[in-house]
């Protein structure tokens, strides 16, 4: 069950996700302004394990702690694993907690839909960044054209 | 290749503005106006609410001069940014009052920009002034295209100006060290060459944003309004601009997600 339906915990990396390494303090002060803007009290951020590429151990433990809101830094903090993504969206939607991502200015509102629309975007994504070799890609396509 | 072994099945239309694309790097097309109507009432409510307009009769777009300050203007345009991007239904009015233009020069499984920007440029205002520059020289993918709506009719310093292609490319091969001007310097040095289009509301402009292009000073009577947005293939290069902090996207076809959820059955083995 929520308690806390105005806080929102900040959930933020340590280390590299998705390419990128940004400073603790400076994925804080997005989460920050991001809840300043949507109405949202900042409790301060949970940063995620930087052990054995573990991308859910503070995730959990900041869902499971009863906020209503849970801002993420970016949506590709999210764990790599569909199963385990799905996990999470199934206890959001029985928890009623709802997942916000500050750099994409994004939130979840709680239902499938909104959650199937994260996936397609994190799997759109996937695709662009592992499955199409853009260079040899685009140097063939020359070739036939 | 003669046209019966050809590989490209791109109808005559798509041809036609293709070939004005890629000679004038831009084209004007109507838009489907039931959609635009939606995203000017959009823009106009937000005005209104923000100036605190209760007559609205007698005031519309192009005279918001007489009712904001310079110092005023920026304020205007985050509140009227913040008011219309609350849902995507502003967006979606966006795609389709341009869809047509968009699937023939960009394609139809797509991605869109998040938050397209709002320009707003009083008469005779230096800071509304958008120095020169091309977009794909500060990290924008040359396989975007940026569909541009004036929301009021744009005459001479009213309108978007833009160096064609074969100016551009005449202009790179005279003197290599342009880029190391200011945007000062170099409008001065391309500003005979430049070409600044004439629209009317109704119309939109598709136009290649890796040419330069910019707004000078607005010396006409009216108040200059303008909305752009860039489009790209989903599956094209990405720069800068990333999916999910800048682009969404917004018609990605049934193969391609059935494609992306597919699974070997591997149990079977
Ligand atoms: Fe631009």
């Amino acid at each position: 069950m929520t308690k806390y339906t105005d806080q929102a915990r900040g959930y933020i990396a340590s280390g590299d996700f998705n390419g990128h390494r940004i400073p603790q303090h400076i994925q804080n002060q997005i989460i920050k302004s991001y809840c300043d803007a949507n109405s949202l009290k900042f409790v301060l951020s949970r940063a995620e394990y930087w052990i054995n590429g573990s991308t859910d151990c503070q995730l959990w433990a900041a869902l499971k702690e009863g906020f209503k809101h849970i801002v993420f830094y970016s949506i590709w903090q999210l764990p790599d694993s569909e199963n385990v993504r799905n996990k999470i969206y199934d206890y959001c939607i029985k928890n009623e907690i709802i997942l916000h991502f500050a750099v994409e200015r994004m939130c979840s509102i709680e239902n499938q839909l909104a959650f199937s629309e994260i996936e397609i975007l994190i799997k759109s994504n996937l695709l662009i960044v592992n499955e199409i070799d853009y260079n040899n890609h685009l140097i063939n396509l020359r070739k036939l054209m | 290749m003669n046209s019966e072994r050809s590989w490209d099945f791109r109808e005559n239309q798509e041809l036609v503005a293709s070939h004005e694309y890629i000679q004038e790097g831009y084209i004007i097309e109507k838009a489907d106006f039931q959609y635009l109507k939606l995203i000017k009432q959009d823009i106009e409510r937000a005005y209104f609410e923000f100036v605190n307009i209760v007559n609205k009769e007698t005031y519309n777009l192009e005279n918001a001069h007489l009712s904001i300050s310079h110092e005023k203007i920026n304020d205007l345009r985050l509140f009227i940014m913040q008011n219309i991007y609350q849902n995507t239904s502003f967006h979606r009015n966006y795609y389709y009052s341009a869809k047509n233009i968009i699937h023939s020069l960009c394609g139809n499984e797509l991605a869109m920009q998040k938050r397209p920007g709002l320009s707003i440029n009083l008469p005779q205002n230096q800071n509304d002034i958008l120095p020169i520059h091309a977009d794909t020289w500060n990290g924008v993918s040359p396989f975007e295209l940026n569909i541009w709506m004036p929301l009021v009719n744009c005459t001479e310093s009213m309108c978007l100006y833009i160096l064609k292609r074969d100016d551009y490319k005449r202009r790179l091969k005279q003197s290599k060290e342009l880029l190391r001007l200011t945007s000062d310097e170099l409008y001065n040095e391309l500003c005979d060459d430049l070409t600044w289009i004439p629209i009317e509301y109704g119309q939109i402009l598709a136009f290649d944003q890796s040419l330069p292009h910019g707004y000078s000073l607005n010396k006409e009577q009216y108040t200059h309004w303008s909305i752009n947005c860039r489009f790209k293939g989903l599956h094209t290069p990405y720069w800068d601009k990333k999916l999910g902090e800048y682009f969404m996207p917004i018609t990605v076809k049934n193969c391609t997600r059935l494609g992306m959820d597919y699974h070997h059955p591997e149990n079977w083995i």
